[in-house]
């Protein structure tokens, strides 16, 4: 199979756009997830050990 | 209890949300009556089919891919304001953010809406998942407008995120379930310095990522109608063209709602008249690019003078539309450009008035950009030519539509701080983290300090 036959099968074949959509979406949604629990845990590790160094003290 | 930024003007955005008034419940009930009725007028469409709208052959779109047009149009407004504005660092967009924002995420689920409703047939709705071909700009559109919707989500809700939980922790009078709600949406906020470096690092990249989409989307929203051979909609011109009628819009809808915001709940420090006039700036490039646009399109047809598409240009400026062509002209144009340059400066009622008349009058031309062409579809236009006049079921689905809007912003401004108080406070620097007592010193510090 030639590379235009591969894009043409591609572009015209039912279902597939569809998977594109699917996938696209998923793609989005687990990035924008670590994201945010990204966003979250800033300065979790700094103020745990600064709370460890005042149970120190 | 987390740490919050200083903000003067806390106390005054945070007092529409202390409680509900009667007039928000009335207005609320007013709100949801006009949507009942365009709930009822859909299902009396879906029961008795698409013959109860005035569409017909071959006038296959109508009011509601109008609408549809419309308020994708109006949700660029978030993000022209919030991430284009955020990339070329105009700091003076700060306060307005949110409630642009707001616009755009209340705008976008009637734009899909539309599309929905327009189908005659919703359960199909999942055939351009199932049956989706890569070759149907449907499929682009679809897979543009889900990831700009849910982009938008999470842009908007990460930039709430630290007044959430300002909310969870200085709103301690309001009901009980609110400040649950409060609590579950803040995800545990604790305003760490760290915790506002990334999220300013995550906005920053996202704005460039929403700045491609807003492009994208309102391209491939147009590429629904120009990759079609139809006179009047297959032009390169169509993508760049649809794109800044749609900030134009925007734009004058965030002015709009800005005064009404600022009027009722006596935002007028937090709002300050710099704001409308810097607004004021951009609408005259904006309504001046809109006429380049229009003048270069039709002046290009014109001179072209190719039969089809002098079909449709002749029913724009002296056929059956000519009145609503020369109406919009007349209001997105004339009278806002000569408001925006000779009153506009200093005037919030002006402008909101001249904006009011911009976002009518980009209504009206997403209608003639629509309807003229597929009354004189090329090819067909001698044997076919096709007359549209809406009915009561399309105008009060459109009404509700609009109501539905408008509910959504109006309880939202009294559950949420409409001002983003952290990206407004004076400083992001929060109350230091207390140190231990004796602190051991970084090696060289005694010398860098003498």
């Amino acid at each position: 199979m030639s590379f235009s036959e591969l894009v043409y099968t591609f572009s015209n074949t039912a279902g597939i756009g569809g998977i594109i959509v699917i996938i696209v979406i998923a793609a989005a949604a687990t990035t924008y997830l670590m994201l945010t629990r990204w966003i979250l845990k800033g300065g979790e590790e700094q103020s745990e050990s600064t709370r460890r160094r005042r149970r120190i003290q | 209890m987390a740490r919050h930024p200083y903000n003067e003007h806390e106390k005054v955005v945070l007092e529409p949300i202390r409680r509900v008034t009667t007039p928000d419940r009335w207005l609320w009930i007013i709100l949801l009556v006009l949507m009942g009725l365009g709930v009822y007028a859909w299902a009396r469409q879906i029961t008795l089919g698409l013959g109860v709208t005035g569409m017909n052959r071959p006038v296959y779109w109508g009011v509601y891919l109008t609408n549809f047009v419309f308020f994708i149009g109006l949700a660029h407004s978030g993000t022209f304001i919030s991430a284009i504005l955020r990339l070329t660092g105009a700091e003076w967009r700060k306060p307005m953010t949110r409630a642009a924002e707001a616009l755009t995420l209340f705008s976008l689920p009637f734009g899909v809406a539309a599309i929905v409703i327009d189908m005659g047939r919703p359960d199909r709705i999942l055939n351009v998942i199932i049956y989706g071909r890569f070759q149907s700009p449907l499929l682009w559109d679809f897979t543009a407008v889900s990831l700009y919707l849910f982009s938008s989500v999470v842009f908007f809700y990460l930039s709430l995120l630290p007044d959430i939980a300002l909310c969870r922790d200085r709103l301690t009078e309001v009901p009980r379930w609110q400040r649950r709600m409060y609590e579950i949406l803040a995800l545990g906020w604790k305003g760490r310095p760290e915790q506002f470096h990334r999220l300013e690092k995550v906005l920053d990249g996202m704005a460039i990522f929403m700045t491609m989409l807003v492009v994208t989307v309102h391209t491939v929203v147009s590429w629904v109608f120009g990759m079609t051979i139809q006179p009047g909609w297959h032009t390169a011109l169509i993508g760049p063209f649809f794109l800044l009628g749609a900030i134009f819009s925007g734009t004058a809808a965030v002015v709009v709602v800005l005064a009404i915001l600022r009027k009722v709940y006596y935002l007028e420090e937090t709002l300050p008249i710099s704001l409308f006039n810097s607004l004021r700036k951009l609408l005259i490039v904006f309504t001046l690019g809109w006429l380049y646009m229009m003048i270069a399109e039709f002046l290009t047809i014109f001179y072209g003078n190719l039969p089809d598409e002098m079909e449709v240009f002749w029913q724009k400026f002296t056929g059956d539309f000519y009145i609503i062509f020369w109406a919009m002209v007349i209001l997105v144009f004339v009278i806002p450009l000569l408001i925006f340059i000779f009153r506009g400066k200093n005037s919030i009622p002006w402008m909101m008035a001249a904006s009011a008349l911009v976002v009518f009058g980009m209504w009206l031309e997403r209608y003639v950009v629509i309807i003229p062409t597929e009354t004189r579809p090329r090819l067909l236009y001698e044997l076919v030519q096709g007359s549209y006049t809406p009915t009561w079921t399309e105008w009060v689905i459109t009404l509700s539509m609009f109501a539905g809007l408008i509910f959504l912003y109006a309880v939202f401004t009294r559950f949420f701080p409409i001002i983003p108080l952290w990206e407004t406070a004076e400083s992001l620097e929060t109350e230091a983290e207390p140190e231990p007592r004796r602190r051991r010193r970084r090696f060289g510090e005694r010398f860098a300090r003498s």
